[in-house]
């Protein structure tokens, strides 16, 4: 805690941090594991079903999931918000989007950003590919963010 | 799995807030900052609370009156610690103790120091050893720790809490 | 099945920041005010559950704080849920059926002010594949409502009628957070937070609690209060593989609107915990409400205490049951991002 900025209220900034080290399993560690190779995977079910980012459950039936298959990296724009003015935690500080993404043959979206581009180009069913982070830390980070494919 | 394979990530969870110290535990540190020890009692069952956090947490009652406590006590119970705690610059053995000041019906954490460490026993009379005014703000920092009065020991059966 | 009936419910004020008041400073006027509502005292009742969660104000087991609020002398049989009180109302109802308890006192607070509550919402994601991105709440909603609006289903009128109604409604709950209306003009011209929602579209942030008694017919006979019965009450949730949802309609709440069976009884209003704009007329689409008021309290887009204002759709329920001609009413809570988890109660005004 920093010392107190209004004596009458007593009011104090403070920084909450848990600095976790997460462990994230035979799944989602192959996953992250494929996205520092700058390869995409998914996990299939029995349907035949695809879901990216690879899930370790099947959604609907919990089924636990095992088999990888490798998917293309680029996928079609499902929803989409525009943040004209980034706020405290973004990580693009200029403007961008939040986006859910269906990658070419999965059953699922992923939640990403689609950067470098202008809101008026972008819409449902835009098609977008990924770009990579030049530094890989095994997370979903290791996409940097989407971005339109000039078609 | 291979040896040298990082099988974590670290999360990067950090939030800010603008903490506030709730209306009770205000006016407490307020008087602090004055060097005074200010309780609060609960209108039920009398009980002294000391930090007062607003209430009384065996009545659910707020505790309204206030009155101004020594800062004098004894050692309800302690630890010796022998373990140097990150980002805590007391280096390590010390006493930290619970220490319920004369008139209170609750004790608080804090430490004892200016003794030889084989004489720490409960019951033991302490008396708090106060910063420069010219550093106290609001908080129980301004009270650098306890040091032994050298009277005789209160018997532990003081500390039942009164029913 | 014992039937099971809603006894008092208290509201504090709701306000955009309570200042200095902590958890126990909060939640003491509440259940003051329910006890005298009923008489009552911390030995009548057999049950006491809460509903918070430490992260809105950064205060790690604040919750356990809380529990200073209540008389624990004699100990009591207690427990809480990390989640809206609502979910503290159901546990309640369980022990209540259960037969380990007749009456039980639940209370959720929030103090949303300290911290910012778009990004803490954001530790309420997926850790691996979601919050690392930081998506804001505000942001989550709002690619719910771009899909709603891109499927025909939805659009800012829509969303300018249900902020506008909500806002004047607010008239009807003296302790609501009253907003400024804003005219059609300023808010089609608002810039967008993350598109489409606007800061109008969004409940505001407050902070606040609430607090209810609950018993069984005999608790509720001794009384002789206008019994309010909860007639029916059901929840589920979705996937959390947040991209695995179909975010355009909601399995969970039309699920629930079957399980509670809405079609069986003249539903007078409803009351929904919708914490943007865009969820009252979805919601109203989704249980078929048709004109029905909905959220004449004003809801959370006016006053939106978190972790207390699902139990509060629930409260407000009671308290226009009690003081309307109306016999049925329709109460929602919900919980995570798009209405992952969500609850429908049916409460019911019983005449003897
Ligand atoms: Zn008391």
């Amino acid at each position: 805690m920093t010392k107190s900025v209004d004596k009458e209220l007593l009011r104090a900034s403070f920084k909450l941090e848990y600095p976790y080290e997460r462990s994230p399993g035979p799944v989602i560690g192959k996953f992250f594991e494929e996205l520092s190779n700058e390869v995409l995977v998914g996990t299939k079910n029995s349907k035949g079903e695809i879901f990216v980012p690879a899930a370790e459950f099947d959604p609907k039936d919990s089924d636990h999931l095992s088999e990888f298959v490798e998917v293309k990296k680029e996928g079609v724009v499902q929803s989409y918000t525009w943040i004209e003015k980034p706020r405290a935690h973004h990580l693009i500080k200029e403007s961008f989007a939040f986006a859910l993404i269906s990658m070419d043959g999965t059953n699922s979206a992923m939640l990403h950003m689609i950067a470098n581009c202008k809101e008026d180009e972008l819409e449902i069913g835009k098609r977008v590919k990924v770009v990579w982070n030049e530094e890989k830390t095994k997370t979903i980070r290791d996409i940097k963010y989407f971005e339109i494919i000039d078609e | 799995m291979s040896e040298e394979k990082k099988d974590f990530f670290v999360s990067d969870i950090s939030l800010s807030y603008q903490y506030t110290a709730g209306n009770a535990t205000t006016r407490f540190l307020n008087k602090v900052a004055e060097g005074k020890l200010v309780a609060q009692k609960c209108p039920k069952c009398s009980a002294v609370y000391v930090p007062p956090r607003g209430s009384c947490p065996r009545c659910g009652v707020a505790t309204e009156e206030e009155l101004e406590l020594p800062d004098t006590g004894a050692v309800e119970s302690f630890t010796i610690v022998h373990i140097p705690i990150p980002g805590n610059p007391i280096v390590p053995p010390y006493v930290s103790a619970m220490i319920r000041l004369d008139g209170a019906d609750i004790s608080f954490l804090h430490l004892i120091q200016e003794i030889d460490l084989a004489d720490i026993r409960i019951g033991m009379r302490v008396q708090a050893v106060w910063k420069d005014k010219s550093d106290w703000g609001t908080t129980l920092e301004n009270i650098k720790w306890f040091k032994p009065t050298g009277e005789d020991d209160v018997d532990p059966s003081v500390f039942k809490f009164k029913e | 099945m014992k039937d099971i009936y809603i006894l008092a419910y208290a509201q504090n004020p709701i306000v955009a920041d309570a200042k200095a008041a902590n958890e126990v400073e909060l939640i003491m006027p509440v259940v003051h005010q329910v006890f005298k509502q009923t008489g009552f005292t911390q030995n009548d009742i057999g049950f006491t559950c809460s509903g918070s969660c430490d992260y809105l104000q950064g205060a790690a087991f604040a919750f356990v704080e809380g529990l200073s609020a209540i008389q624990t002398n004699p100990p009591i049989k207690e427990s809480h849920v990390e989640m809206d009180a609502a979910w503290a109302l159901y546990e309640s109802i369980l022990k209540i059926q259960m037969g380990d308890a007749e009456t039980a006192l639940i209370y959720g607070f929030g103090k949303s002010s300290p911290g910012d509550l778009p990004f803490v919402s954001t530790l309420q994601t997926d850790p691996y594949y979601m919050s690392p991105l930081w998506p804001d709440k505000t942001s989550l909603a709002a690619l719910q409502a771009q899909l709603l609006m891109n499927n025909g289903l939805l659009t800012k009128k829509d969303m300018y009628e249900a902020l506008t109604q909500s806002i004047s409604n607010a008239k009807n709950n003296p302790n609501a957070l009253v907003t400024a209306m804003p005219s059609e003009d300023d808010y089609l011209s608002a810039d967008y937070l993350s598109s489409p929602l606007s800061t109008y579209d969004c409940a505001p942030i407050s902070d606040g609690a609430s607090a209810m008694i609950i018993g069984t017919e005999e608790a509720a006979a001794k009384l002789g209060l206008q019994k309010i019965k909860i007639s029916s009450v059901h929840h589920s949730i979705e996937t959390s593989n947040f991209g695995a949802r179909d975010l355009s309609t909601s399995e969970s709440i039309i699920g629930l609107g079957k399980k509670i069976n809405l079609k069986s009884f003249n539903l007078d209003f409803a009351e929904l915990h919708t914490q943007f704009s865009y969820e009252i007329p979805f919601i109203r689409g989704l249980l078929d409400l048709g004109n029905i008021d909905i959220n004449l309290s004003g809801g959370p887009l006016a006053g939106n205490v978190m972790m207390a204002a699902g139990l509060d759709s629930i409260g407000k329920s009671f308290e226009l049951l009690k003081n309307s001609d109306f016999h049925n009413g329709l109460a929602h809570a919900s919980s995570g991002p798009c209405l992952q988890q969500n609850m429908l109660v049916h409460l019911e005004k019983i005449n003897d």
